[in-house]
């Protein structure tokens, strides 16, 4: 629990990068929601009018004659996904140095850039390492009734990335070798063999999941503007629980630093 | 060990969690209803059922051996000419022999695969082999019906068999036969075969074609969209099966006996056109009654619980049904929802038994959020029990006009889901609910209708429908359905419901055919009905031959647009005028205001609709104007346009078809337009931008950090 409550404290210590990270994301997401609705203007110019009492029909009626809209959709949202992961990979070495601890911008600068290369050079690793873990789960319980995919499969991806945490923060913070496979293999053992660190941090990304999830069906229930304010908020509280749980794998390595050794 | 007992508490708490997510239903109760005594029901409940419909009528001996997948059979076949001419020659249809080879008709357009079931590679061929036709005439010296051998000769498309008949049957006279065959079923995938201990048995022994008033035989080959045309006829049916096996067919068992590892079971079936069975083992049985139509289904006992879904929706079709078409003559109704494996083998009709599809329910979690459906089980169970009225009772020619069993059956169970669910609005019952949207039966069909216009028309023959085009099930179902729709919405229910219920008491027991369906509505409605008045009181007409014309034997679409809506300012008095001395007076220049700043008086509102689809057929217009006021104008339709004015007004917006009646208009999203500088209330472009903001939001903020 002493982790948890660290690592809550070196979040709520580090509210700037906090609405930074959300802002960055509120912008990207408000200029692609901006550009498809420029786009659908222009597909139907002054044919723009939604039935509210059959919108699903509505919605379908015109991406089948307008596939150019449908395309934007999709290919906003798989931007969505790699803008996401590009920019939370780089800025990982960043928020790793800062919520370590606060230090001067040059010494910040510094350690998050030196970080950056083995940071991305891990990221592949454990790409690797989840692919092989999902395939091997989703080839293990390929008999069992669908829903034990369902619950093992998002487990096995989170349980991933609380590990690619762990890697991360021993390569950034702690010497750990920054080139090897054996720091991504590391830091999966690192965060399985401690269950005070995996089950808050699995809480922690359940929750994004959670906001994930509720954010997408907001969005397909229909969104007013006062509900996608609701929407942006939410997010900003995603942004959140995915700093407590770095910074919680950040407390777990700062404490084993300073425990005292036998 | 220890970790495998982990993994193995993970997976049990992960399929507690399954269980609670989809918690199972409680099977039905399995008490059987007794078989009636009867085949059809009492005549104050089977309604007019008429003898001369009876032309054929079969006792068939038949054995299966389960080991080979093989019926051995006899059929007595005793047929009567009710054509004008004596009868020289019979054909007859061996269905089965359609899967027989790559080469035959059925195979060339079929490629060995049926509705994304493939022919197995063990057990690919099916066929029908004709050993023996005799025909019984008179007393032979042993006392029994002497037999004198005919020929037989399959055509060059072995599903057609030809018998010559020794002496000519005279106009009023019967014939009887003896036909002696083996039956090999292949392993399912096109309706009829077997899949391990389970078999389907349908078009397993041969049928004469249909002879015409006129004198003409239909006898078609058997290819991939053509189903089954044959004469009404009684059957009784004696099946040698394994003992073990759960048995259901067509008609009423009349008595079961078991002799070591087998069963003889007796079925009757009356004024029918066909006869199926199907046995297998471990069928779970579900009964219901249904004002003494007893119900019978069969689920596989894994999904016993399937069975109340089924039940359920079999009792909304009968009292759809009967209450639109005329009562249900049959005493009973089976249905088989195939195990497993055998998929192929589902969604068939034969009268009083069919095949239906396994229900699929939604977790009741993702029910909970909004998302559900109407697209499973159930509907298979409902249409195909529709069948039992298009084709089973109006006994249409399947092959020549596939859209008046598929398609009217289609429509009936649009009706049916309207009557279960409703309500029966522009909508129609939601068919899909997406997050809390629902998407209406009628906006379904809508969907499917190829804003391009489709390459076939839908009056055609079967053969003609090509797997290459890919559109038989999108216009032979849908299209017809969505024909028979927008005629409902633009008559008015009503009418048309009565016209509809007059076909379906004329055609008892008959074979319509398109032009009896057309007839009927002209005869019932006349050839142009009014649906409403011009300005100057000429009368707005839909021509009920020119309705079908265009939208049976055409390519052509229903599409409507509003090419413009605007004010533009009012022509006033100003410039020279004469006066009462004839001089020219006034000259003012005009009044040059802003638009906005105009008075509705000094505006006229003007409203463009166009028609860019080419089929003609009345449409109304809706004009919303500024001050919250709406007007409706019905337009013929004949012209490519029509312009639209309201001198004084200030128009918001206009759309054409805001009834929904033309369900035939796939086409919506341009029907409503909204003038300059008035917008609504939501825009499409508003929703998908907000709904790209959000997700943006969640994918970026679920990735990260």
């Amino acid at each position: 629990m002493s982790r948890l409550i660290g690592g809550l404290r070196r979040t709520l210590g580090a509210p700037g990068w906090w609405l930074g990270g959300w802002l960055w994301m509120a912008a990207v997401a408000g200029l692609i929601g901006w550009q498809i609705q420029m786009l659908t203007v222009a597909a139907l110019k002054s044919f723009d009018a939604l039935d509210t009492s059959r919108m699903l029909f509505g919605v379908v009626d015109v991406l089948r004659d307008h596939p150019a809209v449908g395309a934007g959709l999709a290919t906003s949202a798989i931007a969505s996904l790699v803008l996401g992961a590009i920019t939370w990979t780089l800025l990982s070495p960043l928020l790793i140095v800062r919520l370590a601890g606060p230090r001067p911008w040059s010494e910040l600068g510094g350690r998050a850039l030196s970080g950056l290369l083995p940071v991305l050079v891990q990221s592949v690793w454990h790409l690797l390492l989840r692919a092989l873990l999902m395939a091997i789960v989703v080839v293990s319980v390929m008999a069992a009734p669908p829903i034990v995919l369902w619950i093992l499969g998002p487990l096995v991806w989170m349980l991933c990335g609380v590990a690619q945490d762990a890697t991360r923060v021993a390569v950034v913070e702690h010497g750990a070798a920054p080139w090897s496979v054996r720091s991504t293999v590391q830091g999966l053992g690192r965060v399985v063999r401690r269950p005070g660190l995996l089950i808050p941090c699995l809480l922690l990304s359940l929750g994004q999941v959670v906001i994930m999830g509720t954010i997408l069906w907001m969005a397909l229930a229909g969104l007013t503007t006062g509900s996608l304010w609701g929407v942006r908020l939410l997010s900003a509280l995603s942004v959140g629980l995915g700093l407590w749980r770095v910074a919680t794998v950040v407390e777990d390595a700062a404490q084993d630093a300073t425990a005292p050794s036998e | 060990m220890g970790r495998i007992r982990r993994g193995a508490r993970v997976l049990a708490a992960a399929a507690t969690l399954a269980s609670a997510a989809c918690p199972a239903e409680a099977p039905p109760p399995s008490e059987p209803v007794p078989e009636p005594t009867e085949a059809l029901r009492p005549a104050a409940a089977s309604g007019k059922v008429p003898a001369s419909a009876r032309v054929v009528d079969y006792e068939i001996d038949a054995r299966y051996d389960e080991e080979e997948h093989r019926v051995e059979g006899r059929a007595h076949i005793t047929w009567r000419n009710n054509g004008p001419a004596p009868v020289h020659e019979i054909p007859f249809h061996l269905y089965m022999n359609g899967f027989r080879a790559e080469d035959t008709a059925w195979m060339r357009q079929g490629r060995g695969s049926h509705r994304a079931h493939g022919q197995s590679e063990d057990n690919p061929w099916g066929y029908i082999d004709i050993e023996t036709v005799e025909r019984l005439q008179g007393i032979g010296s042993d006392g029994n019906p002497a037999r004198t051998p005919l020929t037989h000769r399959e055509a060059d498309e072995p599903s057609l068999m030809t018998v010559s008949l020794d002496t000519p049957v005279d106009p009023g006279q019967a014939v009887e036969f003896e036909i002696a065959f083996v039956t090999q079923f292949p392993e399912v995938f096109a309706r009829t075969g077997f899949s391990g201990r389970f078999v389907m048995a349908g078009q397993w022994f041969p049928k004469p074609g249909v002879l015409h008033a006129d004198g003409s035989w239909r006898a078609h080959p058997f290819t991939l969209y053509s189903e089954f045309y044959a004469d009404f006829g009684h059957y009784e049916v004696h099946l040698d099966l394994p003992a073990d096996l759960v048995a259901g067919a067509s008609g009423i068992l009349v008595s079961s006996t078991t002799e070591g590892s087998r069963q003889l079971l007796h079925y009757r079936a009356e004024m029918v056109h066909d006869f199926a069975w199907t046995a297998g083992p471990d069928l779970f049985e579900a009964w219901d009654d249904y004002e003494g139509i007893r119900i019978r289904a069969l689920v596989p006992e894994e999904r016993a619980a399937d069975a109340s879904a089924h039940l359920a929706a079999q009792r909304a079709a009968l009292e759809s049904m009967e209450a639109r078409f005329g009562p249900y003559p049959w005493s009973t109704i089976t249905l088989i929802d195939p195990p497993e494996g055998a998929g192929g083998a589902g969604g068939m009709e034969y009268p009083t038994f069919y095949t239906t599809s396994a229900p699929y329910h939604l977790p009741p979690t993702l029910r909970a959020l909004g998302f559900d459906h109407r697209v499973g089980g159930e509907f298979t169970t409902i249409h195909e029990f529709g069948h039992q009225y298009f084709q089973g009772l109006l006994a249409s020619d399947e092959f020549s006009q596939p859209w008046l069993d598929e398609g009217l059956n289609t429509f009936s169970n649009m009706l049916v889901y309207v009557d279960w669910h409703g309500p029966d609005d522009a909508h129609g019952p939601w068919l899909a609910r997406f997050a809390g949207h629902e998407l209406g039966l009628y906006d379904g069909l809508r969907l499917d209708m190829k804003p391009g216009g489709p390459l076939q028309p839908v009056d055609q023959p079967a053969n003609r429908f090509t797997p290459l085009v890919g559109q038989y099930g999108s216009l032979t179902y849908r299209k017809t359905a969505a024909i028979m729709l927008t005629l409902r919405r633009v008559l008015g229910a009503e009418a048309f419901d009565h016209t509809m219920r007059r076909y379906a008491d004329e055609f008892r027991f008959r074979h319509p055919r398109g032009a009896d369906l057309e007839g009927t509505f002209v005869r019932e409605l006349g050839e142009h009905v009014v649906l409403g008045r011009t300005d100057d009181d000429q009368p707005i007409t839909l021509s009920i031959p020119e309705y079908f014309e265009q939208a049976l034997r055409s390519t052509k679409t229903v599409d409507f647009r509003v090419h413009k809506v605007t004010n533009r300012p009012a022509q006033g008095d100003a410039g020279w005028h004469r006066d009462e001395h004839g001089a020219l007076v006034g000259g003012d220049p005009p009044e040059r205001t802003e638009e906005d700043s105009r008075s509705d008086e000094q505006l006229e509102a003007v409203v463009v609709v166009h028609r860019a689809g080419e089929m003609i057929i009345p449409v109304e217009v809706e004009v919303e104007f500024d001050d919250g006021s709406t007007a409706r104008v019905l337009w013929d339709g004949r012209g490519r346009y029509r312009v639209l004015r309201w001198p004084g007004r200030r128009v918001r917006s206009a759309s054409i078809d805001p009834e929904g009646r033309l369900v035939l208009e796939g086409r919506r999203w341009n029907n409503t337009r909204f003038a300059h500088e008035r917008h609504p209330e939501q825009t499409v472009s508003q929703t998908l931008g907000t709904l790209s903001e959000a997700s943006s939001l969640a994918l970026m903020g679920g990735l990260g950090p």
